[in-house]
């Protein structure tokens, strides 16, 4: 199962040998910060009142849903036993940080889940009553039979969604911030050992997911052919801008501070940050993906450049910003497996191709929570009918733009 | 708060104490007994069954509630032959590449570096190191490994599903048809004791062979030690060998720092074993 | 409230029931009754079956074996260190388990494991440099295993079980406190310690053994000390035929340029016409005067005037 020698500096314990958390580890936090952070944006309209952001609210909200839908994937793919799983909702042990993941996975999702479904129910009700034979019985269904539309039933619906927002919001960032603290808690391990984990992966969770959410809004501007919400972009640039200055400070400070205290842990370490993380943290992380950005958003933000220019900032910034939170998961995750806890050597992991826990099934789980949201908009429109894209969606619904299919037909 | 928690020192030895660690005993007590009054006003009799509360005896002799188990390895005498680690894989069918007891050699140079080595967990002992000339050699010894059994261990603490667990009588068990194999206790375990095992997909370490002291056997580490440098017993009691040699050697635990309270002791240690 | 949300509250304490209603039913019987685990866990763990034996089992069918190792230094090596799980044998020689190899020891490596010489092995447990050693037992083949000479299950031929060897005070060698050379080729000052050796009560006999064909050894060659203690230890007894064929039986892999090598005992003692009785004989009792040490004195019954006169004459080693 395990054929490759990987090769060691110093020593390290012989049952560390095997890295025991995997890509798929990675994997796991990153699509948890994208629903953290798409959930965060879509609340900014919702409870904090940014208008720029209502094109891409709803978007944000079905968004954070799908890659809630799939963060457990990762982690059933790592568990030596996953017919087992359940066991952590069946006999949680106080005692343990990662037996609350089922119980607040749980309370998120039915949140996000009532809060989809209350923010697009008029446009089920909608569909329920233009269509007909399967099509009307699938949204007649997802309506739960009733399809009234008034005064009362709008202001109801806002008033909950509203609420559940503002319940999301504190959940959303335990639920994420949570997966910082099971790493911060291992006092075993000085890479992971920081209070300050549960912050760093909350604030690289909303960086992660307000740069999903530009990239994605970009790519299906330009897949539909439809000029770019400037307003709203121009609002997510800044935004991504102000949370990523947060969280690189942050990432830089927790690595200063053990520098600068010189503790026993600092000299490990610094040979894990200067060798064997070299390329995926200073490189990557740091240079790559966090100072070019920043000058980017800087310059977007302070110049004003032109449409054109600013777009490419902008969307370039989003992209790199979608891989330093993953180098940063890369670093934190396999990273602290390097080090070994003899704190006298170091090991080597190196990723499968096709096993359960390889590469390629890593891109497929991260891929699948994009093709459920473009199902979900074959069903839906994910945009509101008043802004481009919505109407777009409209116009295909209304067979004028034959260009995508949709599942559920006419 | 229980008796072993007030002492709080890192390097306490635990008295052989009729009370169990952890916080929620005392409260646990406390309910116990005001469950056993309430009910004993409801059906008059029925209280000595109520308080019963030790764990059943197993195979017919051996009463987990009356031993708190300990390991000692004294590091003089250890002479790194191996033969603990070939017991310990043939006793538990621990797989290949994978160690529930392992023997370090740590080699201290005269330029001031200090080495280790472990080549294949000593599973098949040591060779004089090719790259140290002896004359640079200023100290070297053997070090046996193996679970500390610790008394507040954080891989109990982590295990997100109740399926590591402290035994009554002191032992750190993983209930393998219980265990999910998300190896957040592989990360917590300070020592490297513990491994996800490749076949039975759980979790998996040392249990210090509880099948066979809870039989009246030696572990198979102890028993396959040539030299006298393994020794398990129960150290609530005072005639026993582990207490014998804690009370009349000067003896260390790894990483007392992080709290875990280890009972694996080791005497005469290193400061720079780990 | 409207009805599609109390619909959506009703399915949702529906589900909410259902939900806990397995996860109760689904929780394993005896979970939490002592903690937060399984109690039945604690009694399947101690239900496994032993792989390994330990000697005792080991003897019932191999007897002569389990003597041997009884009496000689190897008593505190199980069976199953060199052999491998005696579970797995008797299962294999039963048939109903496969085949295991027993004999993973006839290997020099084998014997190096404990005995080979490292710098992280005490210094008191025997180690032994196999090219050292066999340029002076006349060894010429470097690949001759161990058993050739020595019985793996008594490596010494011993006359007694080690566990009823006689105590004896500790012998210090100056080696013993100082480790580093240096030190020891400077003179002794006045008032040190002299340190404790054989010749100190053993004089005369250490006397007589210098002028003796055996003088190059150490007293402890045949008369081996197994420290104990900070003060004591015991000093093992031999002196058995096969003891001394370990050096002085002739084979063809040895050369007989430094010792004097015998074909055999059997042929020895027919050469020299010896009664059929007598094929018991021990080495010692032709060669004891002859060729090693008188016997005058083993007791260290001695007159400090004795002692004295013989420490004098005396260029013994210790």
């Amino acid at each position: 199962m395990l054929p490759v020698v990987p090769s060691v500096i110093g020593y390290v314990f012989p049952n560390e040998l095997h890295v025991t958390w995997t890509v798929m580890i990675v994997l796991y936090p990153y699509i948890t910060g994208l629903v953290a952070g798409a959930f965060i944006v879509s609340s900014l309209y919702h409870i904090f009142g940014r208008e720029s952001l209502r094109p891409i609210a709803r978007f944000a909200l079905v968004s954070s849903l799908a890659f809630l839908l799939f963060a457990p994937l990762p982690l059933l793919l790592h568990l030596g036993r996953p017919e087992r799983a359940f066991n952590i909702l069946i006999t949680p042990s106080k005692t343990s940080a990662m037996a609350g993941f089922g119980i607040i996975y749980l309370t998120y999702l039915v949140i996000v889940v009532i809060e989809v479904w209350l923010t697009l129910r008029e446009d089920m009700v909608h569909l329920a009553e233009s269509r007909t034979g399967f099509a009307r019985l699938f949204y007649r269904t997802l309506t739960l039979f009733d399809t009234t539309i008034d005064e009362k039933t709008k202001a109801f619906d806002h008033k909950v969604a509203k609420f559940l927002a503002a319940l999301g919001i504190p959940v959303a960032c335990f639920l994420h911030g949570y997966v910082g603290f099971l790493f911060g808690s291992i006092k075993a391990n000085p890479w992971w050992s920081t209070p300050l984990m549960f912050v760093i992966f909350l604030l690289s969770a909303i960086v992660s997911g307000i740069a999903v959410l530009v990239f994605l809004f970009y790519f299906v501007s330009w897949l539909r052919k439809v000029p770019i919400d400037r307003a709203c972009v121009g609002t997510l640039a800044s935004f991504l801008w102000g949370f990523m200055i947060v969280d690189v400070t942050l990432e830089l400070l927790e690595v200063l501070s053990i520098a600068y205290q010189q503790t026993r842990e600092w000299e490990p370490l610094q040979f894990l940050i200067l060798h064997k993380l070299f390329f995926t943290y200073v490189v990557v992380q740091l240079l790559l993906c966090s100072l070019v950005p920043f000058l980017f958003l800087a310059f977007n933000a302070i110049a004003k450049p032109r449409e054109k220019l600013s777009n490419v900032l902008v969307f370039s910034s989003a992209v790199l910003l979608l891989v330093q939170v993953i180098s940063m998961r890369w670093n934190v995750v396999i990273g602290g497996q390097l080090l070994s806890k003899s704190f006298r050597g170091y090991t080597t992991y190196v990723p499968g191709l096709w096993n359960k826990e390889g590469l390629v099934v890593a891109a497929v789980v991260f891929i699948v929570p994009f093709i459920l949201l473009r199902f979900v908009d074959g069903v839906i429109s994910l945009f509101p009918a008043d802004t481009p894209l919505g109407a777009w969606w409209a116009r295909r619904a209304a067979g004028k733009t034959p260009a995508v299919p949709a599942p559920f037909g006419t | 708060m229980s008796e072993e928690e007030k002492k709080g020192g890192t390097l306490s030895l635990p008295e052989p104490s009729e009370k169990k660690p952890g916080g929620s005993l005392a409260r646990r007590d406390l309910l116990k007994y005001s469950a056993a009054g309430l009910a004993g006003l409801v059906t008059l009799g029925k209280i000595d069954d109520l308080l019963a509360e030790s764990y059943p005896t197993i195979g017919g002799s051996y009463h987990p509630d009356e031993h708190w188990w300990g390991f000692v390895v004294d590091l003089r005498k250890c002479i790194g032959c191996g033969a603990c680690v070939r017991a310990c894989k043939e006793e538990n069918s621990v797989p290949d590449g994978f160690f529930r007891t392992w023997v370090e050699r740590y080699t201290f140079l005269k330029d001031g570096r200090v080495l280790v080595d472990s080549p294949d967990g000593a599973l098949e002992g040591f060779e004089p190191r090719a790259d140290v000339k002896p004359e640079e050699v200023t100290k070297s010894f053997f070090v046996p490994k193996l679970c500390n059994h610790c008394e507040q261990s954080p891989c109990v603490q982590v295990c997100p599903v109740g399926a590591s667990y402290q035994s009554p009588d002191g032992l750190v068990l993983i209930d393998k048809t219980h265990c999910i194999g998300c190896g957040y206790c592989v990360q917590a375990c300070p020592y490297g004791c513990r491994y996800l095992n490749p076949v039975t997909g759980t979790a998996d370490k040392c249990t210090m062979c509880y099948h066979r002291i809870s039989k009246g056997l030696k572990t198979a580490c102890v028993e396959a030690c040539p030299h006298g440098a393994r020794h398990y017993g129960d150290l609530k009691d005072p005639n026993s060998e582990v207490r014998r040699l804690l009370n009349t050697s000067r003896y260390g635990v790894l990483k007392p720092d992080l709290g875990t309270h280890p009972k694996c002791f080791y005497i005469g240690l290193d400061e720079e074993v780990v | 409230m409207p009805t599609y949300a109390r619909r959506l509250f009703v399915l949702l304490v529906i589900l909410f029931a259902i939900g806990l209603t397995v996860r109760t039913l689904a929780v394993p019987k005896g979970f939490g009754e002592f903690g937060h685990w399984r109690a039945g866990a604690l009694a399947e763990e101690a239900a496994r079956t032993p792989t390994l034996q330990g000697k005792k089992v080991c003897a019932q069918c191999h007897r002569a074996e389990f003597a041997a190792h009884e009496l000689g230094p190897h008593v505190t090596v199980q069976c199953e260190d060199c052999h491998g799980s005696g579970a797995k044998h008797v299962a294999s020689e039963r048939g109903s388990g496969a085949k295991v190899a027993m004999f993973r020891h006839l290997k020099q490596a084998n014997c190096l494991a404990c005995h080979g010489q490292l710098l992280a092995r005490p210094k008191l447990f025997p180690t032994i440099d196999v090219k050292q050693h066999f340029a002076e037992v006349g060894v010429k083949d470097p690949k001759t295993r161990c058993q050739e000479c020595h019985n793996p299950h008594n490596p010494l031929f011993l006359d007694h079980p080690v566990a009823e060897a006689r105590k004896h005070p500790l012998i210090h060698p100056c080696t013993d406190c100082h480790f580093d050379k240096s030190i020891r080729t400077r003179p002794m000052p006045p008032g040190h310690v002299v340190t404790f050796q054989c010749k100190d009560c053993h004089a005369a006999i250490v006397a007589d053994f210098a002028q003796k064909a055996h003088a190059s050894l150490d007293c402890t060659s045949c008369h081996p000390f197994r420290r104990e203690s900070q003060f004591s230890g015991v000093i093992l007894k031999t002196g058995n035929p096969k003891f001394c064929l370990m050096c002085h039986e002739s084979h063809p892999f040895k050369t007989d340029a430094k010792i004097p090598l015998i074909v055999s005992l059997q042929g020895h003692l027919n050469d020299l016409g010896a009664p059929p009785e007598d094929m018991t004989k021990r080495c010692v009792d032709c060669h004891l005067q002859d060729a090693i040490h008188q016997t005058q004195g083993l007791s260290i019954v001695e007159t400090p005037a004795e002692a004295a006169g013989a420490k004098g004459g005396s260029g013994a080693k210790p």
